[in-house]
């Protein structure tokens, strides 16, 4: 049985990105669901199914058991949380498809708010280290984005990707984000800005790193048949696959980025459709070269060194070939943990019902949308269309 | 002076590990049912799923597979140590470590497949790091 075009999206929620010490985790994920509910014309009683996940907020628990639903006022059949590091929205995506087909669900909410932006930062870093091997990677000075340095030097090393190149993913994502009123960079951005800004880890650049925030995201799901009866225009999810490849850094086969091919063909078999079709590409890219590697490992190029190139040029661009990470993504729109993953979803299926302003690419069809949990530990790809 | 950075947890199946490296020997595990050479240590096998396991000698060489100079990222920890050197080794045994590279004289200069061999970090009287310099190097760590 076929998942394709039998589970639609109905609503969405997403609120300005950055740092916001005013609103609490929970109060954002209300305010993110109340505007999901508003775009999918449901009720707040008609939700029976709501999946929540850790709100990186100051304390680990600060959601308790079922807090959302209650601040809300949801009683609803299941109320849980996931986590699969950034790529939980879309670990969420597949489990309420589950439920959904299965007949125990029928309106699903999936919720997801970050306080990155007003922790401190050294907390924030050191909850992100706190995620690597006590006894193998931390006290060797490992942490998230010295991790990642370690899998990306490899395309430097051997001269795949130029430091101009990738600095351009950056430029590439603040051309975007300047059209997005609510992405937490939008001034213009150089190239030089980029490589002069100091090495976090090298070859990772500041400007190559993300601005951690404070944000939140919402979806609401449901089955294809009652979609058509509630919204003028379902977004249908036609592909759906992931990977699991690996949690420690030195486990890793491919340089961090082996699961992303297996997780992009799957998603296109069941669609049924390749690279050529998408009209949109909204990928998960904390740096740059996880754009790279994903537009190599979705076939949208032939590979990472044609992708180095292809970005430079402003392939992905306003105005380039095909858009690529339209919101501005992790780079510049913000990163606000699970919410941040879950944005690359909200802004495929917000493009495909023409519903993102200035920056609204012209009467897209078929979307992608990217995940990747840890540093490339998993690997999601979602293809969305607003056809079954 | 005490050592403020973590510290790995001596288990039952890394106690054998941790008295060599003190030592000065370096330990890989080794799965006695399919023959596999394991690192970092298990309680299973990641291939066979075997608790029939055993620690053998490494070399303690190997080759820099990849690595990183932090400047500024360091979790709060480690910020002191800035600039400093992560590394994985490919070792002689065909497994990868993850570590920190130490010893060497221009950052700028290493490459990958460049020939490595383990150094032990003395950081408390039980635990002695295996960190990673150039081959040939005559760098040593002073006891803390």
């Amino acid at each position: 049985m076929s998942l394709k075009g039998k589970v639609a999206f109905i609503g969405y929620g997403d609120c300005p990105v950055g740092k916001y010490p005013e609103r609490t985790s929970v109060q954002q994920a209300v305010e993110v669901s109340l505007m999901a509910l508003k775009t999918s014309g449901l009720n707040a009683n008609e939700i029976d199914t709501i999946i929540t996940t850790r709100s990186f907020a100051d304390e680990v628990y600060d959601w308790g058991i079922g807090l959302f639903g209650e601040e809300i006022g949801m009683r609803s059949k299941l109320e849980f949380q996931m986590f699969t590091g950034g790529a939980s929205s879309s670990a969420m995506i597949k489990v309420a498809t589950g439920l959904i087909m299965s007949g125990q669900s029928q309106n699903v909410l999936l919720v997801a708010s970050s306080k990155w932006g007003t922790m401190k930062r050294e907390k924030a870093v050191d909850s992100l280290a706190k995620l690597h091997h006590e006894d193998w990677e931390r006290p060797f000075g490992f942490f998230q984005i010295g991790a990642v340095a370690l899998t990306m030097k490899l395309a430097f090393l051997y001269g795949i990707v130029t430091p101009e190149q990738s600095a351009s993913v950056s430029v590439s994502n603040r051309k975007w984000a300047a059209m997005n009123p609510n992405a937490m960079y939008r001034d213009p951005l150089t190239i030089e800005e980029v490589l002069n800004s100091g090495f976090v880890a090298d070859p990772i650049h500041t400007l190559e790193s993300p601005p951690l925030a404070d944000g939140a995201a919402a979806l609401i799901l449901t089955s294809a048949e009652n979609a058509k009866k509630v919204v003028k225009q379902p977004v249908y999810l036609l592909g759906v696959a992931s990977t699991f490849s690996f949690s420690n850094v030195s486990q890793a086969q491919a340089g961090g980025a082996e699961g992303m091919k297996a997780a992009a063909d799957g998603a296109y078999q069941m669609a049924g459709i390749g690279p050529k079709d998408i009209d949109l590409a909204s990928i998960y890219e904390p740096y740059p070269l996880g754009t790279l590697a994903w537009l190599d490992n979705l076939g949208i190029c032939e590979n990472m060194k044609v992708a180095a190139e292809w970005i430079h040029e402003g392939g992905g661009a306003p105005g380039g070939e095909l858009p690529v990470t339209t919101d501005g993504g992790m780079l510049s729109r913000g990163h606000c943990a699970i919410a941040g993953g879950m944005l690359f979803a909200v802004e495929a299926i917000r493009q495909l019902r023409g519903e993102v302003g200035e920056r609204q690419v012209k009467n897209p069809e078929l979307a992608l949308a990217t995940a990747m949990g840890g540093v490339g530990n998993s690997s999601f790809v979602e293809i969305f269309g607003i056809n079954p | 002076m005490t050592y403020t950075k973590p510290v790995p947890k001596v288990r039952p199946h890394t106690k054998e590990f941790w008295a060599a490296a003190k030592k000065g020997q370096l330990f890989v595990q080794h799965c006695k049912d399919c023959d596999k050479n394991i690192f970092y240590p298990r309680e299973v096998c990641p291939k066979c799923q075997s608790s029939n396991l055993e620690y053998i000698k490494a070399t303690g060489k190997g080759k820099l597979f990849t690595f990183s100079l932090v400047e500024k990222g360091a979790p709060p920890d480690f910020k002191d140590m800035q600039p400093y050197v992560i590394c994985l080794v490919n070792l002689d045994e065909g497994v990868r470590i993850g570590s920190m590279l130490v010893g060497y004289d221009d950052y700028w200069a290493l490459k990958p497949g460049q020939e490595v061999e383990v150094v032990f970090d003395p950081v408390t009287d039980e635990i002695s790091l295996p960190k990673f310099k150039p081959a040939g190097s005559d760098f040593t760590f002073d006891k803390k």
